[in-house]
């Protein structure tokens, strides 16, 4: 009833003979593979260049949805911001003078203790009690608060009202000290 | 009960040499049990093959298994605290006392440190790898270690072929 599952190219029997090239070659790509597997690939590529990096391209390009500009300013988020801040700020200063210390003599730069004192001796008083005031600020409110993140890290003052309490301490006397320190 | 084995060799030596290879390359597929569309459930039971073969042959390749490390984890904070805790009695004595080479040595070494996990922890959170890549999030990583050193090498320097830091820190608050 149904002509013999045999495969596809072996119907083309009492055809014309075909020349020896366009026989081997079609023997090679039809001959040898029965009816029902592909020869040629059809899929697409696999490889994460191809596939992944178009996904990347189009991420790059999409804008970030807001997030620190919309929640509702609280102590919490606001003193742990400026307590990241404050110490990469006060840190950095520290480096700066440290590795500036040590690579001075390489570039020829006059560097080190008497150069900065007499520097500073020549600034206004005004601007030099400012100076330390923003200076000292930072310095006075990261340690407080890594003080009361020490007491945290003791389970001490863990529930919403001791962080609010403390943090209102922290907040009072970083200023307080700041001033103090500004003054001397 | 005539079983018709048009395939068998005995059949073939009679079939014409076309007909001889079509039958040659069907039997021949189903003894390699090629898959094409679907497993053949006759070469699967007669393999002893089971469902739980089945399923462990499509498991999904670990990526990458990480071998715990003492520095990561508890050890890191616990060091952190420890350090973090040393500084107040050392900024303390440093403001009370006055220059002490000790005390200037140890926050030659103290701050640094301090300062190095704190830019640490913020490289962990705002260049990690997922948004600077793998190599721009070593480059940060190194590049802020190498600054390190170069710092605790200036502290030293100061320490010991200058005034010292906490005296540093008093003249030029002062002047």
């Amino acid at each position: 009833m149904f002509a013999p599952r045999i495969a596809a190219p072996l119907r083309n029997i009492g055809r014309v003979q075909a020349s020896a090239v366009a026989r081997t070659a079609f023997a090679k790509t039809r001959v040898m593979a029965p009816v029902g597997i592909r020869i040629l690939s059809t899929s697409q590529s696999s490889l994460k260049e191809v596939t992944v990096a178009p996904l990347i391209d189009q991420r790059k390009n999409r804008p970030l949805s807001p997030h620190l500009t919309i929640y509702q300013p609280q102590l919490t988020w606001y003193m742990s911001m400026f307590h990241r801040a404050f110490g990469g700020a006060v840190a950095t200063g520290f480096y700066a003078g440290a590795v500036g210390y040590a690579v001075a003599p390489m570039i020829g730069m006059g560097f080190d203790a008497a150069a900065i004192t007499s520097l500073i001796a020549t600034v206004p008083v005004g601007a030099k009690i400012a100076a330390k005031f923003i200076i000292a600020y930072p310095f006075t409110f990261h340690s407080l608060n890594g003080i009361r993140h020490l007491a945290w890290d003791t389970t001490r003052f863990m529930s919403l009202k001791g962080v609010y309490q403390t943090g209102y301490v922290v907040l009072g006397l970083s200023t307080v000290s700041a001033v103090g320190l500004a003054l001397i | 009960m005539a079983l018709r084995l048009a395939a068998s060799p005995l059949a073939l030596s009679r079939s014409t040499p076309s007909l001889r290879l079509a039958s040659a390359m069907r039997s021949s597929s189903a003894l390699n049990a090629r898959v094409y569309f679907h497993a053949s459930r006759s070469t699967a039971s007669t393999a002893g093959q089971t469902s739980d073969d089945v399923t462990a042959a499509y498991q999904a390749v670990p990526y990458k298994t990480i071998t715990p490390n003492q520095v990561h984890g508890s050890y890191h904070w616990d060091f952190e605290r420890l350090l973090t805790i040393s500084m107040i009695p050392l900024f303390a004595a440093s403001a009370i006392h006055g220059a002490h080479p000790i005390t200037d040595g140890l926050l030659g070494v103290v701050v640094p440190i301090h300062c190095h996990m704190g830019f640490d922890a913020m490289v962990t959170d705002y260049l990690h790898p997922g948004n600077t890549g793998k190599w721009g999030n070593k480059a940060v990583v190194w590049t802020l270690r190498g600054v390190t050193v170069l710092a605790l090498v200036g502290c030293y320097q100061f320490n010991t072929t200058d005034i010292g830091l906490t005296e540093l820190v008093k003249r030029s608050w002062t002047a």
